[in-house]
């Protein structure tokens, strides 16, 4: 196929864009790992903010950084905790939030907008306020130190549950009264005729919330009083002294933390991004 | 509407009594400890120590667990930096749950004594059983250990000090030399001299790398011999002389391009291992990681760190550090932890936690058992040299001290870019002051 | 029941909605409903409990509305105030009212409903504009100061967000070899722990004239910036104004340039985020429409226009939504970042919240705070649910 000038130059300006704006994307994660593999002075004194100068990069490729991390007695722990800790979180919003939303968006009872409306208003409080609180609340449930205390708060989130009935809503509710004619039951419709057709922002959730659970600091400090289920967020944490960061130690186990999440993303993108060619739908 | 407030005000008032209860019983400082028996307790010890220090703190705490007499059993725990303790600590002054020792500066012990949280040192320091002895006090660095005691409090102890640091004047030793000084100048005039040698021998050179933290201008004006607070320590003095001479002085260097404003983080340290600024200002602490930096650097040289330039008699020093505080509980407990710190203190524990942490001892002694890492670290043992033959003064140790060292920062700033001295320091002035009222316990 | 009157759309609407109740739906959303009562709307009312205490750590003394009277200035400021955002809501209700009475009868207009409530209405916003000078001469200045902080962060950051989210978004679903790698790639910055993200930018946004940021503008021929400890504000910079001390005049400064440098931080972080919520939106856009598209000899523009864009617009209305309220309580991105140096001209209010937490132990007085910026994304909340809902498009 013959490819005309104008469309050509699209065609030029578009991979320029892309490749420009993959570069910007790129910088934090080439420092990243330019740096785990410095030594201390390199990440001080050896720096640039081009990844195309060899003074962005490491005269001689430290590994020893990795060994030092992994090495490290307790990283192993925190890791399996980290996902042990992720997985029941990320369950829990799950069924949590699809309940909800389809409840808020495909059912009708009494005062369901004013309640919604009320969720929303909890993504509007600082964090910052609602730490003080919410201990209280775990220790006088008696859950500090333990795995309920990191994993129930979250599970209920009025930003999934905003973010699923966004989608519920766009499903024709005519494909609903199909299957109710039919006899069948709301969780029935919803596990059988919905999730699939959702599957796509289920999928969005699933990596979101991995992310932020994966990611969180303060909590985890604040509810833990030992080791028994601090997670890697933690460990991350430690490499700051009073005198100084051990940049290059930081940047290896950010590395080592990261790792997860990209495994994560690569699996769920597939599903997240694929089109609905599904005739069972109509605009 | 009306109907929306009483709910309101009703689940307010709720909650309220919901978690109103747990009153402070803990014991006051004026109780005797000399009955007390702290056989077999167990305390927990709340710490900021992570890698390299953390182990030298879990061999001090294994070998106090296993000796002591009392069978008294200390069980660290790695809190995060200090930010982190200081949030942990809060929430769990809020949940009654409090651990019995805790790390942290003056001014966050200060926030935790609000609620009457932490114990008064002072009953057990002066303990005729348990407390200091006449050899400790004359070995213990007093200067050191009085920084705990907070005039906010009505002069109660509230933390002791397990290390210092104190801001240093870095520079390059080989260009100095090179440039035809023999030693560090002594007086700021000698200072700028040297700055400005510095900025015109060759290329993209300068002289000193402005740091415009708080203890930098603290340390600046602690060596003009000036303070920040007034005499009873009521409200803070910023529109001295002392401080006026230090934002001129400064203004000076930096118009006349001898002196630059530190571009980002470390900053410092980045054109000081390059070669490129003859002086830097920074922890004490900071020594090995200089040390890697130069080294990691295309051209090492030599370099040293010393007082910095004053116009005192004796050098004065910005010396600052964390202190470990006690938490009231029971007086077994309080003892046992106090009989832990004494331990973390002595001349034993001291050595292995300098040599670790490169912290300076608070113990005069300490130099002598150190004798084969000070040959080996001879720039530790210059720079320990030095600060004890300097005089040392503290930061405020008072609440919102924190939010002035922001103020601090951006009014040097602010003059650097042009402001009025006299003005920006009289605005400063006022404002630490309203800092003060409205954060004072 | 039904036999009075005719029966109008309005009736057959309610008799529609009894005969479909599903009561069966409090048990759906009954779990998270109780976590989030619990962990996120409890948490209010304690604070609402705390701010009317002098609590320093612990409660202390009983306080009642001083502390709201110290943020505004003074108890007379403070009702005032109340009065006003009274009149603002009581002139809605009004005029709601009356929408609701001409439902059910066409023929009256009710002309008082409406001339009082707008007046109402109009008063209250007056008022509240009048009390600003006001409570910034007397009250606590960091509040107007942070909140003007928040309200240019808020300006800066969404639309742009928006923007790179959906050209990214869109770019990304053409078929091309290597897509999924730069899906990825895209989202890194959003992923990659904030530390390294932090310190990358610090340095090409250094104030250093070799800096990536000061080349470029130096090749523009301008002299170089001090970026992140540039407390001056943009258009102080550009045009000289904003130099007085009243509050208008602060308004006048523009924001910070360091707080556009976050700002522009923000993008970077968010681009690749809201580009995948915005591929998510994508992928529940029936096929065929762009089939039938096509059939017509559709371009870009016009597909864009007229399927993508009106299809997208849930999603366009969530994330404008999210990111209105993630940028009124944003702490993270600015904390991080934020400079001494550049004190005050970077913090917004969230911030102040945590700094009076967390370095005055004032929690009495931050839960107040905390109270204000909580009631002002509700509000701004519910005036976006009114404007948007009128357009968002949710296709049933």
């Amino acid at each position: 196929m013959e490819i005309k000038p104008k469309r050509k130059l699209t065609e030029v300006l578009f991979l320029a864009a892309l490749l420009l704006g993959a570069f910007v994307a790129l910088m934090p994660f080439l420092y990243m790992v330019a740096n785990s593999l410095k030594t201390y002075g390199e990440t001080v004194t050896r720096v640039s903010s081009n990844p195309f100068s060899p003074r962005f990069w490491p005269r001689k490729l430290q590994w020893n950084n990795y060994l030092t991390i992994i090495r490290d007695d307790n990283m192993g722990h925190y890791f399996s905790n980290s996902l042990i800790i992720a997985l029941i979180t990320v369950s829990g919003i799950i069924a949590t939030s699809t309940l909800a939303a389809y409840g808020f968006s495909k059912m009708r009872f009494p005062g369901r907008d004013r309640i919604f409306t009320v969720l929303l208003v909890t993504l509007m409080i600082p964090e910052t306020v609602l730490l003080i609180p919410n201990f209280l609340i775990i220790s006088s449930l008696r859950w500090v130190d333990r795995l309920a205390a990191l994993t129930v708060p979250f599970m209920g989130s009025a930003f999934f549950i905003f973010f699923l009935r966004q989608f519920f809503k766009q499903i024709p509710d005519a494909l609903m009264e199909a299957a109710k004619i039919d006899g069948a039951s709301h969780l029935t419709i919803l596990v059988r005729i919905m999730v699939p057709l959702i599957r796509a922002p289920l999928f969005t959730v699933f990596f979101l919330a991995f992310n932020g659970s994966w990611n969180a600091l303060q909590w985890p400090m604040v509810v833990t009083q030992s080791d028994r289920w601090r997670p890697i967020s933690v460990a991350v944490a430690k490499y700051v002294t009073e005198a100084g960061p051990e940049t290059q130690l930081r940047m290896a186990s950010a590395m080592v933390a990261l790792a997860p999440i990209l495994v994560i993303f690569l699996i769920a993108q597939k599903q997240i991004t694929e089109a609905i060619t599904n005739t069972g739908m109509k605009g | 509407m009306k109907k929306a407030i009483m709910l309101l005000s009703i689940l307010a008032l709720l909650t309220g009594f919901l978690f109103a209860g747990g009153g402070n019983e803990g014991a006051s400082s004026a109780k005797a400890y000399d009955t007390v028996d702290p056989s077999g307790q167990t305390v927990v010890f709340w710490h900021a120590s992570s890698k390299l220090h953390g182990e030298a703190l879990e061999k001090i705490i294994n070998e106090f667990n296993s000796t002591n007499e009392w069978g008294i059993t200390v069980v660290p725990e790695f809190a995060g930096y200090y930010s982190d303790i200081y949030n942990k600590m809060t929430t769990a002054i809020a949940g009654n749950s409090t651990p019995d020792l805790v790390v942290g500066y003056q001014n966050s012990a200060a926030s935790f004594q609000l609620s009457d949280t932490l114990v008064d040192l002072n009953g057990l320091v002066n303990n005729k059983a348990w407390g200091l002895s006449k050899e400790d006090r004359d070995d213990f660095i007093m200067d050191f250990l009085d920084q705990d005691v907070n005039a906010q409090f009505g002069g109660q102890r509230l933390g002791f000090p397990p290390n210092r640091s104190v801001q240093m004047t870095y520079y390059n030793q080989t260009w100095l030399e090179k440039l035809g000084f023999e030693a560090p100048p002594q007086s700021w005039d000698d200072f700028y001299a040297v700055c400005k040698a510095a900025t015109e021998s060759a290329g993209d050179t300068y002289g000193y790398a402005i740091s415009t933290d708080a203890s930098n201008i603290f340390a600046m004006v602690v060596s003009r011999g000036g303070s920040v607070l007034n005499k009873d320590q009521t409200l803070y003095t910023l529109n001295t002389p002392e401080m006026k001479d230090t934002m001129t002085f400064m203004k000076k260097l930096y118009d006349d391009g001898y002196g630059r404003k530190i571009a980002e983080k470390y900053g410092d340290q980045t054109d000081f291992g390059v070669g490129k600024v003859m002086f830097t200002t920074s922890s004490s602490a900071g020594i090995p990681y200089y040390d890697k930096a130069v080294m990691g650097s295309e051209k090492p040289f030599e370099w040293s760190l010393y007082a910095g330039p004053h116009s005192t008699k004796k050098p004065t020093l910005n010396l600052y550090g964390p202190s470990v505080s006690i938490c009231k509980s029971t007086p077994e407990k309080e003892l046992a932890a106090w009989l832990f710190l004494k331990h973390y203190t002595n001349t034993a524990s001291q050595t292995e936690w300098v040599k670790a942490t490169n912290y300076y001892p608070v113990r005069k002694s300490v130099k002598d058992s150190l004798s084969s890492y000070l040959v080996e670290n001879p720039k530790y043992a210059e720079s320990f040299e030095v600060l004890l033959n300097s005089d040392g003064y503290s930061e405020p140790p008072f609440i919102g001290w924190d939010e002035i060292r922001d103020m601090l920062d951006a009014g040097f700033n602010a003059i650097l870019d042009g402001a009025a001295i006299e003005k920006t320091l009289i605005d400063m002035e006022m404002e630490a002051n309203d800092i003060m009222a409205s954060s004072a316990p | 029941m039904y036999g009075r009157g005719k029966l109008t759309l309005g009736k057959l609407k309610e008799r529609y909605k009894r005969l479909n109740t599903d009561y069966e739906g409090f048990l759906f959303i009954a779990p998270a409903c109780l976590l989030i009562f619990i962990f996120g709307i409890f948490p209010v009312f304690y604070t609402l409990y705390i701010s009317l205490f002098k609590w320093r750590i612990k409660r202390g003394a009983f306080l009642g509305l001083a502390n709201y009277g110290e943020l505004f200035g003074s108890y007379g400021i403070l009702l005032l105030l109340a009065a006003a955002v009274m009149a603002v809501i009581g002139g809605t209700l009004l005029l709601n009212g009356r929408e609701k009475r001409r439902e059910k009868n066409h023929s009256s207009p009710l002309r008082g409903l409406l001339i009082g409530g707008k007046a109402a209405q109009a008063a209250g916003w007056i008022g509240l504009i009048l009390l600003l000078p006001l409570i910034y001469s007397r009250g606590d200045k960091k509040l107007l100061d942070s909140l003007r902080v928040t309200i240019w962060y808020s300006l800066g950051t969404v639309p742009f967000q928006l923007l790179f989210g959906l050209t990214l978004s869109i770019m990304l679903n053409r078929e091309f070899k290597g897509r999924q790698a730069f899906r990825v790639i895209y989202l890194l910055p959003y992923v990659v722990p904030s530390v390294a993200a932090a310190t990358v930018f610090e340095r090409l946004f250094s104030l250093r004239p070799e800096s990536f940021a000061n080349q470029v503008v130096q090749s523009l021929g301008k002299a170089p910036l001090q970026w992140l400890q540039e407390p001056k504000g943009l258009l102080t910079l550009w045009f000289g104004w904003g130099t007085g001390e009243s509050y208008l005049q602060t308004w006048l400064q523009g924001p910070s340039l360091a707080l556009a440098t976050i700002m522009i931080f923000n993008w970077w972080v968010f681009a690749g985020y809201y580009a995948l919520i915005f591929s998510n939106g994508l992928s529940q856009i029936p096929t065929q429409l762009y089939d039938a598209a096509k059939v017509d000899g559709a371009g870009f523009w016009t597909t864009l226009r007229n399927i993508t864009i009106p299809m997208l617009s849930p999603t366009t209305f969530f994330l404008t939504m999210l990111g209105i309220i993630g940028t009124f309580k944003a702490f993270n991105q600015i904390y991080i970042l934020r400079n001494p140096a550049a004190r005050g001209a970077t913090d917004p209010l969230s911030i102040q919240i945590f700094f009076t937490f967390f370095r005055k132990s004032r929690f009495g007085y931050a839960s107040a705070m905390a109270l204000i910026l909580f009631a002002i994304v509700l509000a701004l909340t519910v005036l976006q649910q009114r404007l948007m809902s009128k357009d968002v498009h949710y296709g049933d």
